[in-house]
């Protein structure tokens, strides 16, 4: 079933650009150390040199005379680490729970769907905010911090799933076989559950992406990695005269988020064509 | 009445969320390094036989048991403790700062509301045409744009290009403090972060309008309109618009707390004195008893911003009652 999907989605022009920019994304960011040998974050030119003047630097300089490009491909490592990370968390948790809730039902199910409840009634960037500034800013921290947020969609979609499948003949007949509940759970009903969750992986990444970059220019990124939204937070005091030190990496979160909603859209529109087979 | 057992039931149904929000304010409290008397002290010196009398006195002492006794028993008399940052009452700073902030957000609702119907109308009218696609692609661009960005962006064009628009503050300089001209005054103000606070949110809001719009046309109760030959502008208000509004006014709801979220940044980076920038400031000045107030008070607008939405649903859809969902 994947090598067919991942074909219908790459049919659609929304699904194949997205996924054309995020694999562009990640090999710019699995070559990084390869494309720039040195440390993102050292002086290597005059600060504030233009875009397009300097072929040694040529989306130009920072403030201290850091190179821009090299900032925005390092830049990549970290941001498709931990959105890919969130979203893999969050998915895996999100499985988890709705799987339990769904199949067990009863108290465990209303205690687990209270839980999802209040999750989302809190502000899931304010929560981020909150928990990266008590247990302080590092990548492990940033990536647990945004998924406690968004842990509740994929557990509302797999419940959803496995209470419609739970009645199911095949399920019934791995009980009669003598399964114990939570081995049918999660080895015969998770697997069916599987595909809308694909899709919503993508809205995952995208708003996991823009929570990082929004904590990272308040301040709450990890110090030690090049990050886009410390990069824009860092050009902010110098941005009415070099504009340019915030647009490079404005544009490149924005065409990253636009990947990832591409693909998901894509996703969804090859789910919705194809749910024949 | 209905609306009245709505919110009871809305209440009601709100108090584990608001029980279990609680909990992990407290656990959240727990797990900060150092409490509030190491908050307090920090400020203004003091010898270790104070700082036991004043652990004492915020009941930070005993087990974590006892510690959470005490976290209740001050919540339940709307004690959320003392700020470290502004020597006052966490509360009394939330309460000074919020209606900034609600102010701010009901701003970007309206604005949604009315360009996004415009936009949505627009693009759902005839789904598929070239002003379709044109909304399609910039509000997918608007999605993916970071907020802050887009602020930086909009004080960079309309405030240091242009100078049409002031980037900072809720209020001039020598400014009337009352009447008229001052409302007038903060009106203008407040565009920009209004542009940019609402622009993710319009573009989640027209593309919902237009979607609904997309699949009513479809739908039987539209052939049947104009089969009776209605007037197509009439079709377009009756039998299509009006449909798509339910999912647009639930998205409403869905998306205080992104808006709330929204409002940290937004708040920071044009300088408006609001909850949002006093989130900022609690993180920045390591005030985690404020953090948590703040967290617990976006928890509540949410909660009730959430009834509003229910109320208006009542209101546009006869269909959904008191008992239902």
């Amino acid at each position: 079933m994947g090598s067919a999907l991942a074909f219908r989605v790459a049919r659609t022009w929304q699904g194949g650009a997205g996924a054309f920019l995020i694999l562009l994304g990640a090999l710019v960011a699995l070559a990084a150390p390869a494309l720039f040998t040195g440390d993102p974050l050292d002086v290597v030119a005059r600060p504030l040199t233009r875009p397009f003047t300097n072929p040694l630097v040529p989306l130009g300089t920072d403030r201290l005379g850091r190179d821009i490009l090299a900032g925005l491909v390092h830049g990549a490592r970290g941001t498709l680490l931990i959105a890919g990370s969130v979203a893999a968390i969050a998915l895996i948790a999100g499985a988890a729970v709705g799987t339990a809730a769904g199949y067990l039902g009863g108290i465990a199910d209303e205690v687990l769907m209270r839980i999802a409840d209040a999750t989302q009634t809190v502000p899931g960037f304010v929560l981020a905010l909150a928990l990266v500034s008590v247990a302080g800013p590092s990548q492990p921290v940033i990536v647990l911090a945004i998924a406690a947020g968004a842990w509740t969609g994929p557990a509302r979609v797999v419940r959803a799933e496995v209470l419609s499948l739970k009645e199911r003949p095949f399920v019934e007949a791995s009980r009669l076989v003598g399964r114990r509940p939570l081995a049918i759970a999660f080895q015969v009903v998770l697997p069916n559950a599987l595909t809308p969750l694909i899709a919503l992986a993508a809205v995952i990444v995208a708003a996991a992406i823009l929570s990082e970059s929004a904590l990272a220019f308040l301040g709450l990124g990890d110090p030690n990695a090049a990050s886009w939204g410390a990069m824009i937070a860092e050009g902010r005091q110098v941005m009415r005269t070099a504009p340019h030190v915030i647009i490079a990496p404005g544009l490149a979160v924005m065409a990253t988020v636009l990947a990832a909603s591409l693909t998901g859209d894509g996703l969804a529109r090859a789910l919705e064509t194809g749910s024949s087979d | 009445m209905r609306s009245l057992r709505l919110i009871a039931q809305r209440l009601l149904a709100a108090l584990p969320t608001l029980l279990l929000v609680s909990l992990g304010a407290f656990l959240l409290l727990e797990s900060a390094p150092g409490d509030a008397a190491d908050a307090y002290l920090a400020q203004t010196g003091g010898d270790a036989g104070f700082a036991a009398e004043l652990r004492q006195r915020l009941g930070l002492e005993g087990t974590p048991l006892d510690r959470l006794a005490a976290f209740y028993a001050g919540l339940l008399q709307g004690d959320l403790g003392t700020s470290a940052l502004f020597n006052r009452p966490v509360l009394h700073v939330i309460a000074e700062r919020l209606p900034t902030t609600l102010l701010l957000m009901a701003a970007a609702v309206s604005f949604t509301a009315l360009v996004g119907s415009a936009l949505g109308l627009l693009a759902g009218v005839r789904p598929g045409g070239w002003r379709d696609q044109a909304i399609t692609v910039a509000t997918l661009g608007l999605l993916a744009m970071p907020n802050f960005w887009l602020a930086l962006l909009l004080v960079l064009l309309f405030g240091v290009q242009l100078a049409w628009l002031p980037t900072s503050g809720l209020q001039s300089l020598g400014a009337p403090k009352t009447g008229l001209a001052a409302a007038l005054d903060m009106a203008w103000h407040l565009v920009l972060p209004t542009l940019a606070l609402g622009a993710g949110y319009l573009a989640l809001y027209t593309r919902t309008l237009r979607a609904g719009m997309a699949a009513t046309w479809r739908a039987d109760h539209v052939r049947a309109a104009r089969a009776r030959g209605l007037a197509e502008r009439r079709v377009v208000w009756r039998a299509v618009a009006r449909p798509a509004l339910l999912p647009v006014v639930v998205l409403l709801g869905q998306q205080v707390g992104t808006l709330f979220g929204g409002s940290v940044v937004t708040e920071t980076v044009f300088g408006i004195p609001g909850l949002g920038r006093l989130t900022y400031e609690a993180v920045a000045g390591r005030d985690t008893l404020l953090l948590v107030g703040v967290v617990m008070a976006g928890t509540v607008v949410v909660i009730l911003a959430n009834l509003l939405v229910d109320l208006l649903l009542v209101r546009l859809d006869p269909r959904i009652g008191a008992s239902g969902g």
